[in-house]
């Protein structure tokens, strides 16, 4: 009982000190990467492959995704509002529940998925097979090489795909508005306008803000445990599914922090 | 050329290096035996400075690596080449591509028919003129450590390390990795060191051979005194007989 006690709190305190010193890993890394930016311009071509790779290979489920979460969103604000008789606001609700929260979170999660999983196993796989060690070797950085275009690509490509989705969304909105909620797209879209007219739209757009933090943070993450894979196939595998866990866990918290943030700064 | 005195490195808490001494002379071929994790690719880590010792030191062409910097050491490392075991090419560039990487990521002056005239001549000389524009996938086993080598000297290096070249080849394509390793010491007369367990790849290459156990080198010499050594553990070794001090 005691031993097993032991091992217990043995295990437990192993896994805390790993979680720091890859924590700690992450933010060298990034800290590493962002000191290459002299070479933006040397690597254009590679940071436009990484965008087609993470960006437009994304589009098709970043788009479906964004429709759907539209629709979700209308039919359940907009069953309690028409209980109220303010139907006419649903728009107004998507547009910023979807700006706001849930486009920037949604095009997160499916980056860190299609993305995140992909870039851990790509350089996992590199790095089981000799091919870090080819670059060093070779005098050439592997951040410099690898991880830095990876980073500058999401960075730009995580904002635009959050307009797709808020886009999408309140489209998506408009459809369930419509057909389940019983209001005119006219007057949907109106209200917005009028909303888009009226009211400080910093908060709104500050969303995008936070599209290149989480690009940052799924790049960092994912690149630190594929750059650190060992142990074949078995830790590549391991690589990817804790580069994924860990990228939800960092979107959840500092989304958190950036939403209070935000509201602090330019909330009413 | 090549100096490591009294080298330890721990791994994982397992002591893989445990006072190594090793000298190789300029313009030979050395190579390196010893059983699967007796610490012979990590030999070859610290001396490439993939790896640091805990202790010892590691000179190079006469400049001590332990301590050194970044920048000097890649400086250093541009006068090496290395050739892994798996060629270590990189999966999304052909061959042409990975064999010009060095150059185009440090010899930015040079003009892209220039580079493609190195790169053609590079694999001119480990005969995969016709396979520069295949992708690393659709490599033989062989090919893909030609073009890893090919790779390696792309630098005009003054080092070549080897890390198992014949390991998973057929015995023919292992005695074609044989001549090419030959033919870069008599053609370009670098300094060669090779680690292996393929004994006749070693009788073959070696101008000398040092057999590492539990972390130190324990017989050196020719490959005639190796074949003719006294040493129990070598002879086991090189015999290939299940029954011994290394088995024991």
């Amino acid at each position: 009982m005691i031993t097993s006690s032991k091992q217990y709190i043995g295990n437990t305190g192993r896994q805390i000190v790993e979680i720091f010193a890859n924590m700690g890993f992450i933010c060298r890394l990034f800290w590493a990467t962002m000191k290459c930016y002299k070479s933006l311009a040397f690597r254009g071509r590679v940071i436009l492959d990484q965008f087609f790779i993470c960006g437009i290979q994304s589009l098709p489920v970043t788009l479906i995704v964004g429709v759907f979460t539209g629709m979700i969103l209308a039919l359940q604000s907009g069953l309690i509002l028409k209980d109220y008789r303010l139907e006419n606001y649903i728009g107004v609700v998507i547009l910023l529940t979807m700006c706001k929260e849930a486009g920037p979170f949604m095009t997160a999660f499916i980056l860190a998925g299609r993305v995140g999983s992909a870039m851990a196993a790509e350089l996992g796989t590199m790095k089981v097979s000799e091919e870090i060690d080819a670059l060093e070797v070779m005098c050439i950085d592997p951040v410099e090489y690898l991880v830095f275009p990876r980073m500058v690509a999401l960075a730009i490509c995580a904002p635009i795909l959050i307009v797709y989705v808020n886009l999408l969304g309140v489209l998506g909105g408009a459809v369930v508005a419509k057909y389940q909620i019983g209001l005119e797209p006219v007057i949907y879209f109106k209200r917005i306008l009028i909303y888009m007219s009226t009211y400080n739209l910093t908060i709104v757009f500050a969303g995008l803000f936070k599209g290149i933090v989480f690009g940052f943070i799924i790049t960092s993450v994912s690149c630190a445990y594929g750059l650190r894979a060992r142990n074949g196939a078995e830790g590549v595998g391991e690589a990817a599914r804790q580069s994924v866990v860990y990228i939800f866990l960092l979107v959840l918290i500092s989304n958190y922090f950036m939403s209070a943030l935000i509201e602090r700064i330019f909330g009413s | 050329m090549i100096e490591l005195k009294d080298v330890y490195k721990t791994l994982d808490g397992r002591k893989i290096l445990q006072g190594l001494n090793l000298h190789i002379r300029e313009g030979e071929t050395y190579v390196i035996i010893g059983r699967s994790g007796t610490g012979k690719s990590v030999t070859l880590k610290n001396i490439i400075g993939l790896m640091k010792p805990d202790s010892g030191e590691v000179n190079i062409m006469g400049q001590c690596i332990n301590n050194m910097g970044k920048e000097e050491s890649y400086a250093l490392r541009q006068k090496m080449g290395v050739l892994f075991q798996s060629g270590a090419l990189i999966n999304w560039l052909n061959v042409e591509e990975n064999v010009a990487l060095p150059l185009v990521e440090h010899q930015r002056h040079l003009s892209k028919s220039e580079v493609q005239s190195i790169v053609q001549h590079k694999l001119e000389l480990v005969e995969l003129e016709h396979a520069g524009k295949r992708m690393p996938s659709e490599l033989s086993g062989g090919m893909k450590k030609r073009a890893g080598l090919a790779r390696a000297i792309v630098g005009n290096p003054k080092i070549i390390l080897y890390d198992e070249p014949t390991s998973g080849l057929d015995p023919v394509m292992s005695n074609q990795i044989n001549d090419l390793i030959i033919s870069m010491q008599e053609k370009l007369g670098v300094t060669s060191i090779c680690v292996t367990h393929d004994m006749s790849s070693a009788y073959r290459i070696a101008n000398r051979i040092g057999m590492i156990y539990e972390g130190q080198i324990i017989e050196e010499g020719t490959a005639d005194q190796i074949k003719n050594s006294q040493n129990p553990i070598v002879k086991q070794f090189i015999s290939g007989s299940t029954v011994g001090p290394l088995t024991q």
